[in-house]
């Protein structure tokens, strides 16, 4: 692998602490987006990652809705 | 339910038994293991879903390659990218692609592939930089049918670094100019940046405190000839509907 990034590569490659969150690919409804955990099958919404504008839209995707899902 | 709808003849069931009745909801399970639902109830009407025929692709972060990197890092995976620019190529009602950049670079082989595909793309696409489009983001910026820079965002050339054990033998030296001239080949080929002003720009000395290089801010980056126009999002979109209109034009142009 050959990163080339301004990025210290220190800092990209450094080991994840013990606070690092934990990041899941899931999809509510049709929408792929990515949640971070926050509890045991109980996470908030990080990111959209759908590339249709309109899942933007929609109030039940905001970042930081909570979702529950089956750990 | 019908429990044989989920039975995949595929799935090491097929051992001559009757599989147990909980074995054939297996699929099914596993999809819904990969399901969220919300814990808020919006008390809404659901409005019908406007169309856009214009989708837009965030790369924000690192972009990740072949090795996932360490969760503190915000990235953009190539497994995610590559099939929706195959999605958006696809779909009948998507006529532009807007690609939303702001990235500190990451894996050549992951950045290289997603530029080629924008690049090869039939429909319109347009980049935007905001932000920071550095190292490996320049030939994604570049790949798009018109490119576009925020005035504040800025770019860093610089020459490509290997990490981790490496054999000092004229072999390495040789590998990372190859690995460098697939970068310079793919910008100087969708950009109207010459062979030896981004080569003069990726060894400059004396512009970056820890590397040798340079970076490019908003208009600097139009000058060089690297990107084509310095705005936002609304002129990125208006371009962008502009050849839109311009291949509708194209199709609808009788054979003469």
């Amino acid at each position: 692998m050959i990163l080339y990034t301004v990025a210290q590569l220190e800092i990209v490659l450094a080991e994840p602490g013990p606070g690092t969150p934990k990041f899941h690919e899931m999809l509510v409804g049709d929408v792929p987006v990515l949640v971070q955990e926050t509890g045991a099958g109980r996470g908030r919404i990080d990111r959209v990652l759908s590339t249709d504008p309109n899942h933007f839209l929609r109030p039940e995707l905001s970042p930081g809705t909570q979702v529950a899902f089956e750990a | 339910m019908d429990h044989h709808s989920f039975y995949l003849p595929n799935t090491g069931m097929d051992s001559g038994e009757d599989a147990p009745p909980d074995k054939d909801n297996a699929p099914a399970e596993r999809d819904k293991r990969r399901r969220a639902r919300t814990l808020r109830e919006f008390g809404t009407l659901s409005i019908p879903e406007a169309k856009s025929n214009i989708h837009a692709m965030v790369i924000v972060g690192q972009i990740e390659g072949h090795v996932v990197l360490p969760n503190q890092n915000k990235t953009t995976k190539y497994e995610h990218i590559l099939p929706q620019l195959v999605a958006l190529e696809q779909h009948p009602d998507i006529e532009g692609v807007l690609i939303i950049l702001n990235t500190v670079g990451g894996d050549v082989e992951a950045g290289l592939a997603m530029a080629e595909m924008i690049s090869s793309i039939s429909k319109p696409t347009v980049s935007l930089v905001l932000g920071g489009g550095h190292s490996i983001g320049v030939p994604i910026a570049v790949s798009c049918s018109r490119s576009f820079i925020a005035e504040t965002a800025s770019m860093t050339i610089h020459p490509i670094r290997i990490t981790g054990q490496i054999l000092t033998v004229p072999q390495t030296f040789e590998y990372l100019e190859k690995m460098q001239d697939r970068v310079v080949r793919f910008v100087v080929k969708h950009s109207r940046i010459t062979n030896e002003r981004f080569r003069e720009l990726m060894f400059r000395t004396g512009e970056l405190a820890r590397d040798i290089g340079t970076v490019l801010i908003g208009r600097e980056a139009v000058e060089c000839g690297l990107i084509d126009e310095v705005g936002g999002i609304g002129p990125a979109l208006q371009s962008l509907q502009r050849l839109i209109e311009e291949a509708r034009a194209g199709r609808e142009a009788p054979l003469q």
